[in-house]
């Protein structure tokens, strides 16, 4: 090898090693705020109109922020819930709409008028596995949910009452501004009592809720 | 004249800075969409096809001190410059927004970053898209000679 071979092997190690150190520094950065925006706004974590699964004395709670087009909540889905099962009584899941994609509203909105007959975790498995059908990003039909739920007990014409109500609106203007204010841009987005997950993923957020049962439950 | 003809001293240093100025801007442009999450438009699109396989040329011509590299490498340059700079003049406004080529998905013309108060990803681009152009050429006139 010759000293100019050397001279471009070692500035492309030094550049490659600049963008690393980028790349950690602005996750770290990014991560911190966060958790302090979190923290600061902790306020945003109990909204009593968000529907729940788990027991309500469950000491940890892990706040999703969902969005009912979005293929990764479809994916976690089970998981979360296989979560809180998991933890008799200890974890309890709170779900905010987050309807980012185009004709998600729609969506979130019949999980809304569902949430006030309790049916939203049943509604929300239809609405999921129906998702392939509705949810096409670049041409939504999210009409065609009702079609979908019709093998549900849920009342369809009351929901669709509600679902075009100020109050539907309401809820989702509120779960939308808090997502803003803890600048959650993705979905699914988790807070586990109030903590950030930080490296997303299955595993990591089961070891968040694990570490957070440890620490609320050996007090 | 040989096939392949070995870089001068000053030529393999002008390679080797414009394929670190390639490497850069490349790893830059993929900081900006992957990890601050800023979608690239059709124009910057247009322009990382340029950018992306000149640290690719640039660097095989720099480590083979191949001369013949610059000639490859320089069309790419310009056609990357020429996007850019039709990009920086919708950014400034020179250009009615109505002409932007992108219909759908991120517009072009919207300011998304500025640094210092006036340098933005397009200025980014052209000034690294002059920087490669201008040593390339110098490297150009050392092969006549």
């Amino acid at each position: 090898m010759t000293n100019k071979q050397l001279t471009i092997i070692l500035c492309g190690i030094v550049v490659l090693l600049g963008f690393a150190f980028g790349i950690y520094g602005h996750f770290n950065k990014k991560s911190e705020t966060a958790a302090r925006l979190a923290q600061e706004n902790s306020s945003v974590f109990n909204r009593s109109h968000a529907p729940t699964y788990g027991p309500p004395e469950a000491k940890v709670r892990i706040v999703e922020f969902f969005d009912p087009a979005c293929e990764t909540c479809r994916a976690f889905y089970p998981l979360v819930k296989r979560i809180v099962d998991s933890h008799q009584g200890k974890v309890q899941l709170v779900v905010r709409l987050v309807p980012f994609h185009k004709g998600s509203d729609v969506a979130a909105k019949i999980l809304i008028a569902a949430h006030k007959q309790k049916l939203f975790f049943p509604v929300t498995e239809v609405v999921l596995n129906s998702q392939d059908a509705w949810a096409a990003h670049d041409n939504p039909n999210p009409e065609r949910i009702w079609t979908f739920l019709k093998g549900t007990s849920l009342d369809a014409a009351k929901a669709k009452q509600d679902a075009g109500s100020p109050e539907a609106q309401a809820v989702l203007d509120q779960d939308m501004a808090d997502a803003s204010t803890l600048q959650v841009t993705k979905t699914p987005g988790f807070f586990v009592n109030g903590r950030p997950l930080k490296d997303f993923g299955h595993e990591q957020l089961k070891a968040l809720v694990e570490e957070e049962v440890k620490r609320v439950y050996a007090e | 004249m040989t096939a392949s003809s070995l870089t001068s001293e000053r030529q393999w240093t002008l390679l080797t800075v414009s394929w670190l100025v390639a490497l850069v801007s490349t790893l830059g442009a993929l900081f900006f969409s992957e990890v601050m999450d800023l979608e690239p438009c059709v124009l910057c699109w247009y322009q990382r096809i340029a950018m992306f396989p000149l640290v690719l040329i640039l660097g095989a011509g720099a480590y083979t001190q191949d001369a013949s590299s610059v000639k490859y490498a320089l069309p790419l340059a310009i056609a990357g410059w020429l996007v850019a700079f039709y990009h920086c003049l919708l950014y400034g406004g020179f250009i009615p927004a109505t002409l932007q080529p992108c219909g759908k998905g991120v517009s072009c013309s919207a300011q998304k970053l500025e640094l210092v108060g006036f340098i933005t990803i397009p200025l980014l681009s052209l000034i690294a898209f002059s920087i490669i152009v201008l040593l390339l050429l110098a490297a150009k006139k050392d092969s006549k000679l």
